[in-house]
């Protein structure tokens, strides 16, 4: 259950880490929900959590590096083998969404999240679906 | 001679002369095809008729004899070139024609020579008989006489086979002149074949000769009934002179030969002028030079371009110089065509530019429609942020999260996130029918395993939509739906787009969708109570922006999404359509086939 599961949000938004905050915390009842505005020095800073990921949320369009690598980047690190990786986008092009299949992201979620179907949508990339609600 | 005999001979006399003219006629048009041959024919026949002329009038055997002994002569020679004849004008396909006459003629010669060499090798028992008017000379066929008899029969066959053959293949006109040559040949053949049986006139005089005539009058008469001897040269000279484009014949040393009135006009020789034919063009004409008359090999073809200013208008030519065979390989001169093309550089040029107008017509507006797609693609991106906030920001409100809200607020915030949505769905919208005008619609057609989730997902939505109404909304799924092709996103959103028009405008009442399995397609059907559609209009809700002018207003809605359904339906080769009328509700269908040959 996502009930107590760790979630990491990169996103240069204010407003949108916001929602996500309340959402997880409030509507999903996370353990833990860390929020970076950025994804400067990413894999050192998640490191130093007390708790790894269960989920890491990634806005595509970040700084410096960009959501792409930074799955790159994750996908490298065995540390990180059990974690999902979702992105949460507000790109629906079909082309972009066939890229993000192909990068290999654990599902994507669009932009504006659904306040009622949220929760069971993570619950559902929690028992292995792979979600493209885009 | 007396006038009896002259009278009695007027017959044959008359038939000579008609043969001879025939002859001299043909021979002034032997230029043509056969016109020849026909001249030989009818000289030969106007000569076997002398000779039996003269034979009647002769009173001693040996001069008979002579003169039948010509008439012999005259009858191998009527049968070959009778053939010949024929030929000429049926043009049987025969590799070698004149190895086959040399075959044709053995007999002849043979016979002749056998003839020449002693005359009783052909008759035997000849005798003289005095008739009224005439002696008349008797004899009897020794077997050669009967072979060569024979022989005669067998050409005049096989002349009356060929043109029977040449008549089988003619064009119509082709076939009546044959026909008629036909019966021209077959006459003096009958005559010939009851001279044998010894069918005689009164006088005991021969028939023949009489039915030769009256055979190459027919013959005659079909050539020239149907002129075409004369047609074709005549129309030649109508054709040059008719020609527009100036065309000059020159010999090898460029003596002027022939020009039509269009080159006269060129070379400044008025039409009353007598022409200067013979005349060298290179001496003679100061056009010469302006025309470019010159050729580098007056022996080959040669083409150029070149302007000229006629009538104080520029025009454009091109000079086609083609040489003239003679005979095999010889070269009697040259035909100079000016072809006039200054139309057609026109009409080029024109049709090169209205090209390179359209072309850039097309490119702009499929750069516009790029631009487009591009612009409503960002538009889409920007607004999504900015919405999510909205949205998630009432929905935690409306759900209790800040603390309590009254039924009022919530119905206020409620309103708010619908029209929230609705911002989104418009752009969307939009979004969607750019790309799928400017050809950019891509589907992502992979197996849909259980699309059963998906449809519940919609209804759930749908349920969302429908608020407080007292609308009660049935599903009736097929439970063995198979796995499918298709983009399964988009055919969410068809569903939902049906399922959510029938949401926004069935106020009382129930809304049914059915999914069922039929004949290798996937069937989708969502009915409902609501007001229903004229028939008038139901043509007209697939258009896009049918609604602006009408009650987009009152709906809330762009009236895009049943168009956007419609095309992502035919794009998967799937088909939506309606069954409705006013007041009664309406049924939307769609059907999609299982496996996607389509893409």
């Amino acid at each position: 259950m996502s009930h107590g599961a760790h979630f990491l949000y990169v996103e240069d938004d204010s407003l949108s880490r916001e929602v996500m905050q309340i959402l997880l915390n409030e509507v999903i009842d996370a353990g833990s929900v860390t929020i970076l505005p950025t994804s400067d020095n990413f894999i050192e800073r998640v490191r130093q959590l007390e708790h790894l990921p269960d989920f890491i949320l990634l806005d595509i369009y970040v700084e410096p590096v960009n959501g792409y690598d930074l799955l790159t980047q994750i996908r490298a690190d065995s540390d990180f083998a059990h974690t999902k990786v979702i992105a949460v986008t507000a790109s629906v092009m079909s082309t972009e969404v066939a890229l993000l299949k192909a990068k290999g992201f654990d599902g994507a979620i669009a932009k504006p999240l659904d306040f009622a179907t949220f929760p069971s949508l993570i619950h559902r990339i929690e028992a292995g679906e792979v979600i493209w609600q885009v | 001679m007396t006038t009896d005999q002259f009278l009695l001979l007027l017959p044959y006399i008359f038939s000579a002369l008609v043969s001879l003219s025939l002859a001299g006629y043909a021979w002034s048009h032997r230029k043509v095809a056969g016109a020849l041959a026909f001249v030989w024919l009818a000289l030969g026949q106007t000569i076997n008729t002398i000779a039996y002329i003269f034979e009647v009038l002769s009173d001693d055997i040996d001069a008979k004899l002579f003169w039948d002994d010509v008439q012999w002569f005259t009858f191998f020679y009527i049968a070959i070139v009778t053939l010949i004849f024929v030929y000429q004008f049926v043009k049987p396909p025969l590799k070698h024609p004149s190895r086959w006459l040399a075959g044709l003629l053995v007999f002849p010669i043979l016979f002749l020579v056998l003839l020449l060499i002693d005359r009783s090798l052909v008759r035997t028992n000849e005798s003289l008989s005095g008739g009224e008017q005439f002696f008349i000379l008797n004899y009897d066929f020794t077997v050669l006489g009967y072979i060569a008899s024979l022989y005669l029969l067998a050409v005049g066959i096989l002349a009356i086979v060929l043109i029977i053959w040449g008549i089988s293949r003619a064009n119509i006109l082709q076939r009546r002149q044959l026909i008629t040559i036909l019966i021209g040949i077959s006459i003096p053949f009958i005559g010939g074949l009851l001279t044998v049986a010894n069918v005689t006139l009164t006088f005991q005089r021969d028939i023949s000769p009489i039915m030769i005539a009256i055979g190459n009058l027919v013959i005659a008469w079909g050539l020239f009934r149907y002129q075409l001897f004369e047609i074709a040269p005549i129309a030649r000279t109508t054709i040059f002179e008719s020609i527009t484009d100036p065309v000059i014949v020159v010999d090898t040393v460029d003596r002027l030969v022939d020009l039509n009135p269009a080159a006269r006009t060129l070379l400044n020789q008025p039409s009353g002028k007598p022409l200067l034919l013979g005349h060298n063009l290179r001496e003679s004409f100061r056009e010469w030079d302006e025309l470019s008359l010159e050729v580098p090999d007056s022996g080959q073809s040669f083409e150029r371009e070149l302007s000229l200013n006629r009538a104080g208008i520029q025009r454009t030519f091109v000079l086609s110089s083609s040489p003239i065979p003679i005979y095999k390989n010889i070269i009697g001169g040259r035909v100079v065509w000016f072809k006039d093309i200054t139309e057609r550089k026109h009409n080029e040029g024109e049709l090169r530019q209205r090209t390179q107008e359209l072309d850039q017509a097309r490119q702009q507006a499929e750069f516009a429609d790029e631009q487009k797609t591009q612009f409503l693609s960002v538009m889409s991106h920007e607004l999504r942020t900015p919405l999510n906030a909205i949205i998630n920001f009432n929905q935690f409100v409306s759900s209790g999260l800040f603390g309590a809200v009254n039924k009022k607020q919530i119905e206020a915030l409620e309103k708010s996130t619908t029209s929230a949505r609705q911002l989104l769905e418009l752009i969307n919208e939009m979004l969607d029918l750019s790309k799928i005008e400017a050809g950019h619609l891509e589907l992502h057609i992979e197996p849909v395993i259980d699309f059963r989730r998906e449809i519940e997902e919609v209804i759930a939505i749908t349920h969302s939509f429908m608020n407080s109404k007292s609308v009660n909304l049935q599903e009736d799924i097929a439970p063995d739906l198979p796995t499918f092709e298709g983009d399964k996103r988009r055919i969410r959103q068809v569903l939902l787009n049906l399922l959510g028009n029938a949401a926004k405008y069935t106020e009382v009442g129930h809304i049914r969708l059915r999914v069922w399995y039929d004949n290798a397609t996937i069937q989708f059907a969502v009915s409902d109570t609501g007001p229903g559609i004229p028939l008038d209009q139901q043509a007209l809700i697939f258009e896009p922006f049918h609604q602006l002018n009408r009650d987009s207003h009152k709906s809330g809605s762009t009236g895009l999404g049943l168009p956007i359904s419609k095309r992502l339906v035919e794009a998967h080769g799937g088909k939506l359509w309606l069954e409705s009328s006013a007041g009664e509700g309406s049924t939307f269908y769609f059907s999609l086939p299982v496996v996607n040959n389509f893409l």
